[in-house]
Parts: structure tokens; sequence; C-alpha cells
């Protein structure tokens, strides 16, 4: 698979250009440990400045540096998208393999819970949450985002594995004494990991834009500096109306840069992955 | 095929019982959310004086008003009675108007915008991407537009919203910033009316069709170009099957039905869209009213809206799955 | 007409291109192949998998797409009262597209899924009659007609194809394929995915077909004892090449070649008890072939020769052709 993903870096520019930019948000993530300011204090430089040389990217309100803040907001939403992707793969691959390797009624159950997990609509218990806990710590918000984002995977899993089953070295395997774990860690595995992988960059990207969206709605721990939250705190402070477009511009080309370049990824490892080679000719 | 639609009918079913039950549930577990406690606070941080004659007096109408009479179990089986009958008790912040009007009037407002916006970006995003996948395929403005799509694909509701915002009411003044009409303004049905409603309504509209007509399209055009590589099209090409029979009724009729599929699937992401962005431009349909219910600790608002939108997102995704047998003779006989 | 030629094939010479990154390869499938195609005979192509026999069906049924591409050579039709040609250099192919389906017809490999599946039999068939302005009523007869002769009930045409198994499937496409009576018929491996009664059964439905309108097919198959049972003449095909081609007759009793002596004593015989031998190597390389003969690497009789020069075709006996150094 690295080879493919060297190949893939050496020749579709589309996915160089995705990988530089992803590369450098994570180097600018890493200048959050260096900060001169703890992104959690307030009112430590002028507020209000406009970009300039001391601070590249303005001042809010609250008296942040937005160069320095930024670093802590995208490594936080990266961080809270990534806890939710790990714990998704994990319940759609235990899932999705359970209820296509046994099937019958343990399957029949497993795919109606999924199926509603699928029809649930998010926002309203989203909201529910506020209500009970007054912010959504972000510990609760990766459980919550857990729950609704495993459903559609495990159905892909799923089907996977029911088609596997069927194949001859699953017999081949069985009758030759393999327990069923074994089965699915060593023969299965392979053929799922792959699909999960690419999921997983999508999963990533409805993860991000969850939080984004909830946290600008003021639905999490607004001390929190993440994208949204930076968002929110913006727009509370009425940043466009008084001119401050710094404050909403640079989170905003930030966030975006970053989803199209996931998703720019995505879209270039699974057109790779596909058997059916790149042709000549239209 | 009566086994899909049971198995379809139960998780319908399945999903509002759970989703109202837990919505039934959080007021009477948490106590802080307990509505007496909260209309009581409320009345006394407003100032108003109460001695304890008529707290104790206040305490036991609002508990009857609010459906906390009884054991738990009886309070159950009250809630699904009153529910059935509409009533979806009063709001707290705007006692004692009940919550089922306050969704009335904010349901109109929701359902255009959602209704428009869906069914009209499904219909273009679905025409575009098949003629996209099909017999324009190498055109310039099939690239074009997919590039735009993919552009747009990742972006959320609510940064898009935002963007559009910042871009067509600020930077360049044209579109107001919010709200459903003017201020103060009366609605009746003239002609002044309808051009502020659209005036208010464009920019979240278009947010909603550029996310909604961008996703179809690109979901069309895969699928056409998958099905175009299929055993069937290549055959029917091969026995000189006319290129208009090809289209209708070899590729278009096999794409559409996982196409409509997606929309069962995608309706409840459509019904968040449309929420968050009424949210951003302070529309005001269901989406505005949440939120300020929220901010505000009323939480018969919340669970009015909630258990609304479970009903009728489940009820949408099931009648779009009763119809799919109908357009795909697959389904019929599985 | 050609006296009694329908289709002539010189040099046809047609590769498929992929592209993985910056590599590009050539699959020369079909890499020279000079042979014709006549009146009222069953013509079998044989070989194993991967000799390309299939690319030449779809060769000769001019479905040239992208992947695949003419490099060199020419096709003659000489099937109504023009020759249509069909090459590098001659725009005819929309002259040959307008021959399909009435002078001549493709059966393709996976006849399982070629029938539309959101689309029941009988509008299938209508799609076909009304494409080629045919009457409806006439060919709705002639295709009832077929079905019944075939062994199945008309009122199938009123079901979709994944409610039917896999034999009656094959027999609705025969059905469709010889629906305007084609002077030409070319089915690629319409046997393999079947049991070994249903295809025996096909084998029969062909040669009743070929009985009654007396129309030619190209056969192509792996199996060689269907070819015994049932075509006219034979080409053996290896690695792009054309080995050996001729009279059936003439290539059991006397194969030439050594690739078709292995093939031919491969089919097992009641009563025979000798041990058979399976060819030893594998099938060759069409991207880089070998220079010189392509059979090389699997002949045990190979000489130096082979190494370094293809062999030519030399007439063994009469319509029997071998291009082997063996006989040089």
């Amino acid at each position: 698979m690295w080879r493919l993903l060297r190949d893939l870096y050496r020749y579709n520019k589309r996915f160089k250009i995705s990988v530089i930019i992803i590369l450098c948000m994570f180097a600018y993530m890493l200048l959050s440990l260096i900060s001169p300011y703890d992104p959690r204090t307030n009112y430590v430089v002028p507020i209000n400045l406009p970009p300039s040389i001391q601070h590249p990217f303005g001042t809010t309100s609250k008296g942040q540096d937005i160069f320095w803040l930024l670093p802590f907001a995208l490594r936080n939403s990266f961080i809270i998208s990534l806890a939710v992707v790990i714990i998704t793969r994990i319940i759609a691959l235990f899932i999705g393999t359970i209820a296509g390797y046994r099937g019958g009624i343990i399957d029949n159950i497993l795919m109606t819970v999924d199926d509603s997990f699928i029809i649930l609509p998010i926002l309203p218990i989203l909201i529910l949450l506020k209500l009970i806990l007054g912010q959504i710590s972000f510990q609760s918000l990766i459980l919550i985002l857990s729950l609704f984002g495993w459903a559609w995977d495990a159905r892909l899993v799923r089907s996977i594995v029911l088609s596997l089953r069927e194949r001859e070295f699953s017999y081949t395997s069985f009758f030759s004494g393999r327990s069923i774990l074994e089965i699915i860690l060593k023969e299965y595995l392979p053929y799922i990991y792959p699909i999960l992988l690419a999921t997983g960059i999508n999963n990533m990207i409805w993860s991000l834009g969850m939080e984004t969206t909830i946290s600008t709605l003021g639905l999490t721990s607004i001390d929190t500096p993440t994208i949204g939250t930076m968002v929110f705190w913006a727009l509370q402070h009425q940043a466009f109306v008084s001119g401050i477009w710094w404050w909403l511009i640079f989170p905003i080309i930030f966030v975006v840069l970053l989803f199209l370049s996931l998703y720019y990824i995505s879209v270039t490892i699974s057109e790779a992955v596909d058997p059916r080679l790149k042709v000549i000719g239209g | 095929m009566i086994r899909f639609f049971i198995r379809r009918v139960i998780v319908a079913l399945l999903v509002i019982f759970i989703g109202i039950t837990i919505v039934f549930f959080i007021p009477r577990a948490i106590p802080k959310l307990n509505p007496v406690e909260v209309m009581i606070r409320r009345l006394q941080m407003m100032g108003t004086y109460l001695d304890p004659k008529s707290i104790e007096l206040m305490k036991t109408s609002l508990i009857k008003l609010y459906g906390l009479e009884g054991s738990i179990f009886e309070q159950y089986i009250k809630f699904w009675q009153s529910l059935f009958s509409g009533d979806l008790g009063p709001s707290f912040s705007s006692f004692p108007t009940p919550v089922i009007v306050l969704i009335k009037t904010a349901l109109p407002w929701t359902i255009g915008l959602l209704a428009t916006t869906s069914i009209l970006s499904w219909i273009i995003g679905t025409i575009l991407g098949v003629l996209a996948g099909y017999s324009a395929r190498n055109k310039l403005w099939a690239r074009i537009f997919e590039i735009l799509a993919n552009a747009v694909r990742p972006i959320p509701y609510y940064v898009l919203s935002l963007i559009l915002l910042l871009l067509l009411s600020y930077v360049l003044p044209i579109f107001p910033t919010g709200g459903g009409f003017r201020m103060g303004m009366k609605i009746t049905f003239n002609i002044e009316t309808i051009i502020t409603i659209l005036e208010h309504a464009f920019l979240p509209a278009l947010s909603l069709l550029i996310v909604g007509i961008g996703g179809w399209f690109l979901n069309m055009r895969n699928l056409t170009t998958l099905i175009v590589k299929e055993d069937y099209v290549t055959f029917a090409q091969l026995a000189k099957i006319s290129n208009k029979t090809i289209f209708k009724n070899y590729v278009l009729k096999n794409a559409l039905l996982p196409q409509i599929t997606g929309l069962a699937l995608q309706l409840g992401l459509i019904f968040n869209g449309t929420i968050i962005t009424e949210l951003v431009f302070g529309y005001p349909g269901l989406g505005t009213l949440v939120y300020e219910a929220v901010n505000n600790s009323d939480y018969n608002v919340v669970m009015g809206v909630s258990i609304f939108s479970i009903v009728a997102v489940s009820l949408g995704t099931l009648i779009i799955d009763i119809i799919s047998p109908l357009i795909d003779p697959r389904v019929r006989y599985r | 007409m050609n006296n009694g030629i329908l289709i002539k094939i010189d040099n046809i010479k047609a590769y498929y291109k992929t592209q993985s990154f910056e590599t590009v390869k050539n699959v020369k499938a079909v890499d020279g192949i000079t042979m014709d195609i006549r009146e009222n005979e069953i013509i079998g192509i044989a070989g194993e998998s991967g000799s390309g026999k299939s690319t030449l069906g779809r060769v000769i049924y001019g479905y040239i797409e992208s992947p695949l591409f003419l490099i060199d050579g020419k096709i003659s039709y000489f099937l109504n009262n023009e020759e249509v040609n069909l090459s590098n250099e001659s725009y005819e192919l929309q002259k040959m597209i307008n021959l399909r389906w009435k002078l001549i017809s493709y059966i393709p490999q996976s006849s399982m899924n070629v029938l539309n599946p959101t689309r029941k039999i009988y509008k299938i068939l209508e799609d076909i009659i009304e494409s080629h302005n045919m009457d409806k009523n006439t060919y709705k007869d002639k295709f009832f007609g077929s079905l019944e002769s075939f062994g199945l009930n008309p009122d199938i045409v009123n079901q979709y194809s994944y409610q039917l198994s896999g034999g009656m499937r094959q027999r609705i496409v025969i059905a469709l394929a010889t629906i305007f009576d084609p002077k030409v018929i070319i089915a690629d491996e319409p046997t393999s995915a079947l049991d070994v009664v249903t295809q025996w059964n096909l084998i029969l439905l062909f040669k009743k077909i070929h009985r009654e309108t007396k129309n030619s097919f190209v056969f192509i198959t792996h199996d060689m004892s269907i070819m015994a049972n049932l075509a006219d003449r034979v080409a053996i095909m290896y690695g792009g090449k054309l080995l050996e081609i001729g009279m059936t007759r003439d290539i059991f009793e006397n194969p030439q070649h050594p690739y078709t002596k292995f093939l031919i004593n491969s089919i097992p015989q009641i009563g025979d008890k000798s041990e058979k031998s399976a060819i030893p190597g594998f099938a060759p390389d069409l991207v880089s072939p070998p220079p010189g003969c392509r059979f090389l690497p699997r002949c045990p009789y190979a000489k130096k020769i082979c190494e370094e020069k293809e062999p030519s075709y030399i007439e063994v006996e009469k319509d029997h052709k071998v291009s082997c150094f063996l006989l040089q």
C-alpha cells in the first residue's frame, strides 16, 4: 500500500497538492507547542488589530492573537475528528463482521438497529444534549458523533464479509479447523481494511464538519479553542458588522482548505484502488 | 417483498418510538430541567414576589399542565395520549402559547425552504449528472461542473452559508442579512410581500441548492458512468438499439433507483442542513425556533421540535422506501 | 459475394492499451491474423484463456473501442451488395455498424448479464425490432417461434431476466441474435458457463439453426470436444497468433502443429486408457512476447530458428495451413 501512496504522490497532481497542504497544516498545528500565549487566556494583546507583521492574522475582540490561536484550534478540531474516526472504525468493523458472518436473526437485529441509526436525525439529539449538559464537553461530543458515525460503514463491512464468507477459502479455513476469530482476523481483514481506510477519511470530513457546525452554534465547551468555537466567538462579537473580517476569514480559509485536501486525498485513493486501470483515449 | 415492507415499517416505528421515549425521559430524569422548577425560578428572577402558598398552588397547576402528575408510568401513557391528540404542551418561554402553535407558525417557512430546494436540487443534479455521465461525457461544461461540485462537496452547510452571507450580504450588499421578511411588516398576499419573502429566502435557498446540486450531480454521474460499463448496455449497443432507447431505458432507468434511495438516506442530513442554514440566516423556521428555545431553556419547544423532526424524517424515509419498488422491478421480487 | 467468402480478415492487429501512472502497456491480443469466414460454414476458433480469441471475435464484429485499438490490417465484409472495409485508414465504421444485427450478429461471452435487469424480455425484443425499423408483428412471431423450437415457453417474455435460469437466458440471447437471420453469427464461449446437458442441447440448437438458415457461425471456445462435434473448420489460436487452420477432420486426424497435437490428445475418450499429459509452461505474455515463434517456450521440438524468426504459413494439404518451422 505504501507503494501505491508513493506512486500517487509522484504522479497525481491533486494528491500531491493535497498531501502538501495537509502536511503544512500539521506543521502549523505543531506551532501550538511553542506558542507564546496560552489559548485559554484573554486580553493578552490589543484587541481588534488588523493583520500586521506583529500579528500576522490580526487579533480578536477578546485580545487573542489569531496567528497563535489557530494552531490550537486546528489541532483540537483535528484530534476530535480523529478520535471519532478511530472509534467508528472499530465499531463498524465489529458490528459489520458479526452481522455478516453470523447472519440469521443476529444479522436482522443488528441491521435493523443500524438502519435506525442511519435514519435518526442527529441534530435534535445534540440540541437535547446541550440542554441536559449545559455545554457538551468534547468527550461527550466524541461519544455522540461516534454513535452516529458507524452505521453506514458497518453496512459496507457487512456486505464485504457476506461475499467473503461464500468464497472457497472461507470453507477451507473453517474445515481445516481455524477458529472463527482467526478467520476474521487473518483472512478477512486484508480485504476489509482498505475500505475502512477510504471511508475513514470521509468520516473524518463528516465529523470535522459536525464539530465545526456544533461548536459554531455554541453548543460545546466554548472556552476550548477549536475552529468552530473561534467562529462562534467571532459571531458573538458581531465580527463582520464591526468590520473585523480577519477573525472570521482565517479560520474559515483554513478549515475549507483542510476539507478540500482531505476530500481530494480520499477521492484519489479510491480512484487508484479501483481495479480498473486508467486507460488512454476517451 | 412483504417481508421487506414489514422490516421498513418496523424500523420507522422503532426510530420514532425510541426517539420519543428518550425525549420523554430526559426532563424527568434531570432535576435541573424540571419545568416546574424552571418556571418558578424564572418568575423569581423576574422579581415577582411569591409567598409559599402561591408557590404551592402554582406548582400543582404547573405539574398538571406539564403532565408530571402521577407515577412515571401514568405520565408515559398520558404523554402518548396527548401526542396522538396533537398536544405538545405549552412553551416555557412563551407561556402559555402551546408548542404546537409555535411549530405551526415556523413550519411553513422550513417546509417551503426544504421542499423547494431539495426537490429542485435533486432534479437538476440528477439531470445534469446523467448527461455528464452519458452523452456529454467529455464536454467542457461537464468537466468544469465536476470540479466545482467536488469543491463544494466536503464543505459543511454552515460554512457555506457563512461564506455566502459574507460575500453577498456584506461584501456586496445585495441581499438582506437575515430574517424571513422585513421587521414589522404585515404579511398579506400582495406582490410586495412576495418579493420581500423571495429576497430573504434567496441566500438560504442558494446555499442549500449549491450543496444539493453538487452532491446529486456527482452521485448520478458516478452511477451513470458505472452503468454505462455494464454488460447489458454494451450488448444493447452491439445490437444497434437506438441511442435514445438506450439512454432512457437502459441507462437512466437503472441509475434512477439508487439515486432515489440516496434521497431516502440523505433525508436526515438534508433536514439537519436546512435547520442549520436557517440558523445562519435567522430564517424564521424550525431552526431558529429551536435555537432560541435552547438558549431559553424552553424544554417543551425543543422536545416538540425533536419529536416532530424524528417523526418527519422517519416517515419521509419510509415513504421513499415504499415508492422504490414501483420504480425498480428488482426490488419487487427480492 | 466474393466466391463464397463472407468476411476476409487480412493481417489484423488489435492491441489493448493500458496505463498505470506513467507506464503504458500494449497487450497484443490479436497480432497479425489472416483468415476468412465462408458461406454456410461453422468455423471454430480454439485456444486457451489469454490466447486472444475473444478479442478476435470482437474485432471481427467491429466492436473496437477503447481500451482496444485497431493497429494494423484490414477486414472486408461481403455481406450485402457492396464491399465494406474496416481498417485504420478507412472510415467505414459506420457502414459496418449498419450491417450489425441484420447481416452479422454477436453473442457475447457472459450471456448471463447481457439482458437489462429492469426491462421485461418482450420490451428488449421490441427495442431491437423498433431500432432496426422492422415490422413488429412479423418478428415478434418469429421470436416466439424460435423460443418454442429452443424448448422455451413463449410466456417467459413477460418476465425479467433475473427470474430465469442461465440456460434460459442463454437461449433467449441466441434467439435475439438470430432474429433477423444474419449471415454470420459470432458466438463467444456460449457454452462455457453451463452444465454439460445444457451444453449439449445448445450445440444441437446451433446445428439446427445452421441447417435451417444455412448461415455461418464463428464459434469461439476452448473446448476441443465441442469443436469436434460442431465445427466444419477449426482455427487454433495461441498468443495472439494463428497456429493452424483447416477442416475439422484434417485437424483431428492429422494435426501438424505441436500445440494442436497437445490439444487433441487432451480430449478424453471412452476406452482410452493412456495417460494424459498437460502442456508444460504457462500462457504467453502478450505484453512483451518473445521474438520468433510464440509457442517456443512450451514446445518440445524447438529448434534454433524458432527463437529468431516467426514461421510463415505452409499449406500442408488442401485447405490446411500451419505456421511451424517443423514443416519447413
